[in-house]
């Protein structure tokens, strides 16, 4: 049975990565395929991961407070590459307005601090728009 | 079919390594039967070796010159949840810019040697997809990574001064599978004795070879053209020795042996394989039993990744 | 001897007769562990503190160790400095942020900076797109930094400048805005943070790799013993270390490991301890584990005037000194119930005055969603000052010393704390463990597992995995408008055009040579004059010192 797949990734440049990590570790416990790929990330190079690694979600760490910026560019480079089928969920520090126009850009959830492993993983497997 | 048109792009190559691990055999068939003779380099060698650095730096000069690189970057499933997390990437980002350039994480899904069952497979999409070399790290827990000399053609096995390696590099059976032995880091610890220790021990390969060892720090970018050019040297020493097409042979037999064992495996993770535990119990002999599971249980697998 | 005697006695008496009764009626509610995993037994007495020799442990505040505080007075003479972080969009804006603070009684300037800054990047870099302002500050230029403090006197006021990676070009920065202020260099007061280390290990806004980084830092530390001796060349950070998941033992090993590291190289360099000593300064975090954080503090103080004392042999008593600035936990700032961040904000800023701070930042309770709004930051300048002026908290100094619970903490604590300076020294110290991931492995299994505690609710979180409600949420949020950055970029493009570019090229020719064999600080002076931006000057280094690469862990 293949495992779901999902990339952990943080744009930008803030190096906040505890969440991340935490984060990526805690998925694989709920038995998903997590592939890290680190700090300052471009939209590029996670969409181009994303592709390659065909994974049915993606994930994004942000605290910079530069959300807005790269979700916008993230959204534009997966609609250009027809990925579709992916989810396209972020955590981090995100005004409850931004995370509002976000979810109406396309994002699928926006996690504030404080949300469980089990909230996001259950999210994950509700909504996935791929079969596993 | 022509698998080559199938893998018309970044996107179908990922598509179809997926489909394939779901159970597509149909499709590494194609694959098996498509492959080009890639130059397929294993890299081997202990967790902080260094391995995905030294790949990228050596993947990024192979980019520049305009060859079609594959990388698959293998790291251990985890034996109590299933998951993983494949951090290989990390180090290879400044290949995200090469459109000739294509990364893939996997995880070994549980079994042992350093590679997952569908690791030739991948290989083998790749090669038909038209790439020049591709390279294989593998897990790098140290023990018994020896499979990949099985679908290598060139075996990397990088070692640092630091650690107090040539031990664990014997132990792991690295000695009797490399072809090229890299002692990274070479600027912490004392590398020069290292060096001796391990001219010391080197063996010649039945083949003929003599293994090399080479002096590198991947991160500083020192010693990766020496590297490239062993790596031609070995190259050229495989071809002009006619033994190319044995390397392809055991690439296509070790394939079809990975698809057979995964699929044992499988069969052996059945609930209903209780009925023929009880067999065993009550007197029948193993050997049976088991023909008996292959022509039970066996028949109708393949078609399972295709509904 | 006798009374302990009677003491080991009489618990004994108490736990088999009065304890066994009441446990069988009314049992406890668990096992109890500090944040940090300290396990805590029911009660304490003085059988655990042993025999406690007051003027080895303790002695008086003002004296070695130091353990009750580095004045004689503490808060009875002058309260700690109420100094509020901020700093975001450009300049112009941040004056005005700044302004607002000094009016409503703030002691101190404390700036933060956004991520390009941070990393060295220019506004005009293509690379930081979306940065821009978010998190701070954007200061690229001489002219910012003049547009910053823009009728605020420098002379006369203290600033606390979080910066690392390009600390010594924001400090030159500094200095030259102060010196066309009129202002004398050795006049000036502040901090640069300037901890490089704690970078590697835990916030990853590096730049270079750490041998040269740490060069430069010794840079700055030379730098400001000869020409800005009322200046705080480093600030060495544990704050960072703790947010990234550390525990409180981590924290306080992981920092003091660091600033014993910087010690060693200033003295290897040559300088006299005493010339430089006295300026170091530290940062802590104050998180929720009230007297867990004040033991921290406590230890901190004697653990590091014995290790300087030990090893580096001073001859100022200052030189001995743990002066410190706190920051309350941002870890603990919940999105949930964002008031109720003002309730936690207030316990660990009490643990951070009980713990004898020299200055603190409160944060405000809408951290977890955006940088704060001005009522926010209002609320958490007033926290402080209610401590300080109303509670009573600050009449009397180091008043839980004495306490069996405290200062058995305080002493476990310490003994944690060279476990860990042991494992350090046998993997080779600090930057040897850096570079092997060491402490970033440290820092995240931590991290992973106060999750995993808050997952199976073994710890609890107020609003977050308990007593949670259905909640619409009213808080005003600071929102950066984007004029700011055009204002910025188009400043940045002017400076950029009114200059000489040969003399900048010729300044920065001039540091690059000198890079690995000078003190780098009037180079990079030079340079500023000759008006080269950050991004310019930083860059011109990465091309001889390149850039750092972190181990992979997670």
């Amino acid at each position: 049975m293949r495992k779901i797949r999902v990339l952990i990734a943080k744009p930008g440049l803030d190096g906040h990565d505890r969440g991340a990590k935490v984060l990526a570790r805690s998925l694989m416990d709920e038995g998903f395929e997590v592939i890290y790929t680190g700090i300052h990330q471009t939209a590029e190079d996670i969409v181009r991961s994303a592709i390659e690694e065909d994974v049915d979600v993606i994930g994004l760490s942000i605290l910079s407070g530069a959300h807005m910026y790269h979700f916008r560019r993230i959204l534009e480079l997966m609609k250009e590459n027809g990925l579709n089928d992916v989810l396209l969920i972020g955590g981090g520090i995100v005004p409850e307005d931004d995370k509002n126009k976000l979810i109406e850009m396309g994002v699928d959830a926006i996690f504030n601090p404080g949300t469980s492993i089990k909230e996001i993983s259950d999210f994950i497997r509700k909504n996935l728009r791929r079969r596993v | 079919m022509n698998i080559a048109d199938i893998l018309k792009d970044r996107k179908s190559i990922a598509k179809a390594i997926t489909e394939i691990e779901e159970g597509n055999t149909e499709l590494a068939t194609e694959a098996l039967r498509g492959i080009r003779g890639a130059w397929v380099i294993g890299v081997t060698g202990v967790p902080g070796s260094g391995k995905s650095t030294l790949i990228s730096k050596i993947a990024l000069k192979l980019a520049l010159e305009g060859k079609k690189i594959g990388i698959l970057g293998i790291d251990p499933t985890s034996p109590f949840s299933g998951g993983a997390v494949l951090g290989d990437r990390i180090r290879m980002r400044e290949l995200n810019k090469f459109e000739n350039v294509f990364i893939r994480s996997i995880s070994t899904g549980g079994k042992l040697g350093g590679m997952s069952y569908h690791t030739p497979d991948i290989v083998n999409v790749l090669d038909a997809a038209g790439f020049d070399t591709i390279f294989i790290e593998t897990v790098g827990t140290g023990q018994d990574e020896v499979d990949v000399m099985n679908i290598a053609n060139t075996v990397l096995v990088v070692i640092v001064p630091t650690l107090g390696d040539e031990v664990q590099v014997i132990k792991a059976g690295q000695l009797e599978i490399g072809d090229i032995f890299i002692l990274n880091k070479s600027d912490q610890g004392a590398a020069d004795e290292k060096i001796k220790e391990m001219t010391l021990i080197m063996k010649e390969r039945k083949d003929g070879w003599i293994p090399r060892i080479v002096k590198s720090v991947a991160v500083r970018n020192q010693g990766i053209d020496e590297i490239l050019r062993l790596i031609v040297e070995h190259r050229e020493f495989i071809e002009r020795n006619g033994l190319k097409k044995n390397k392809l042979r055991q690439r296509i037999l070790y394939t079809i042996k990975q698809h057979a064992l995964n699929r044992m495996d499988e069969i052996m993770k059945n609930e209903e394989i209780e009925v023929y535990i009880e067999k065993v119990m009550s007197g029948k002999d193993i050997s049976k039993v088991i023909d008996e599971i292959m022509l039970e249980m066996g028949v109708g697998y393949g078609k399972r990744g295709k509904d | 001897m006798e009374k302990e005697e009677k003491i080991r006695e009489r618990i004994k008496e108490w736990e088999e007769g009065v304890l066994k009764k009441s446990l069988q009626s009314l049992p406890e509610r668990g096992k109890f562990s500090t944040l940090s995993g300290i396990e805590i037994k029911t009660l304490y007495t003085p059988i655990d503190i042993g025999e406690f020799n007051y003027f080895e442990k303790l002695g008086f505040p003002g004296e070695y160790p130091f353990t009750r505080g580095i004045h004689p007075t503490m808060y009875r003479s002058r309260l700690w400095t109420f100094r509020q972080f901020s700093g975001f969009g450009d300049a112009i804006e941040t004056n005005r942020r700044l302004k607002y603070l000094l009016e409503h009684g703030e002691t101190g300037l404390s700036i933060a900076f956004d991520y390009p800054t941070l990393l060295g990047l220019d506004a005009d870099d293509p690379i930081t797109k979306g940065e821009f302002g978010k998190a701070g500050v954007a200061i690229n230029t001489l002219e910012d930094m003049q547009l910053m403090f823009k009728d605020i006197s420098l002379k006369d006021i203290s600033t606390s400048m979080t910066i690392n990676g390009p600390a010594a070009m924001i400090w030159a920065f500094y200095i030259l805005t102060g010196e066309s202020q009129g202002a004398r260099w050795c006049d000036l007061r502040g901090t640069i943070q300037n901890d490089i280390l704690k970078e590697y290990m835990a916030q990853k806004s590096f730049i270079f790799p750490p041998e040269p980084s740490l060069k430069l830092v010794i840079d700055t530390i030379e730098f400001g013993s000869k020409e800005l001796p009322l200046w705080n060349p480093i600030s060495i950070s544990g704050y960072h270390i703790r947010e990234a998941g550390a525990t409180a033992v981590q924290e306080l090993a992981f920092t003091l490991a660091n600033g014993l590291t910087y010690v060693e190289k200033a003295v290897e360099r040559g300088l006299d301890v005493d010339d430089f000593a006295p300026r170091l300064s530290f940062f802590f975090d104050a998180h929720i584990d009230f007297f867990e954080e004040i033991a921290k503090f406590r230890a901190a103080r004697r653990i590091w005037a014995r290790e300087m004392k030990n090893r580096f042999n001073p001859k100022k008593e200052r030189s001995l000194w743990l002066r410190f600035h706190t920051q309350t936990a941002g870890v603990s700032l919940t999105a949930q119930q964002p008031e109720n961040n003002i309730i936690r904000t207030t316990v660990e800023a009490m643990a951070a005055v009980l713990g004898g701070t020299q200055s603190l930042h409160t944060n405000s309770m809408d951290e977890a969603w955006a940088l704060p709004s001005e009522k926010a930051v209002m609320i958490a300048l007033r926290t402080q000052q209610i401590i300080g002026e109303e509670t009573g908290i600050s009449n009397t100094v180091d008043p839980l010393a004495g306490s069996y619970y405290v200062e058995w903490l305080t002493d476990k604590i310490e003994e944690e704390v060279y476990k860990y300076f042991d494992r350090i020294d046998s993997i080779g110290g600090v930057i040897k463990g850096i570079r092997s991931g060491f402490f970033q492995r440290e820092i995240a299994e931590s991290a992973y597992r106060y999750q995993k505690e808050l997952e199976e609710m073994k710890r609890v979180l107020v609003g977050v995995n308990k007593y949670r409600i259905e909640e619409k949420l009213e808080i005003p949020i600071l929102k950066v408008p984007d004029e700011l950055e055009e204002r910025h970029l188009a400043r940045l493009k002017r400076y950029k055009e009114n200059r000489d570019i040969s003399k900048v090229q010729d300044s920065l020719r001039i540091l690059q040579l000198n890079a690995d064999e000078k003190n780098l600080m009037p180079y990079i002076i030079d340079a500023i004059r000759a008006r080269a931006t950050l991004g310019e000057i930083v860059n011109s280094l990465k091309d001889v010192w390149g850039e750092y690469i972190e181990p992979v862990i997670y």
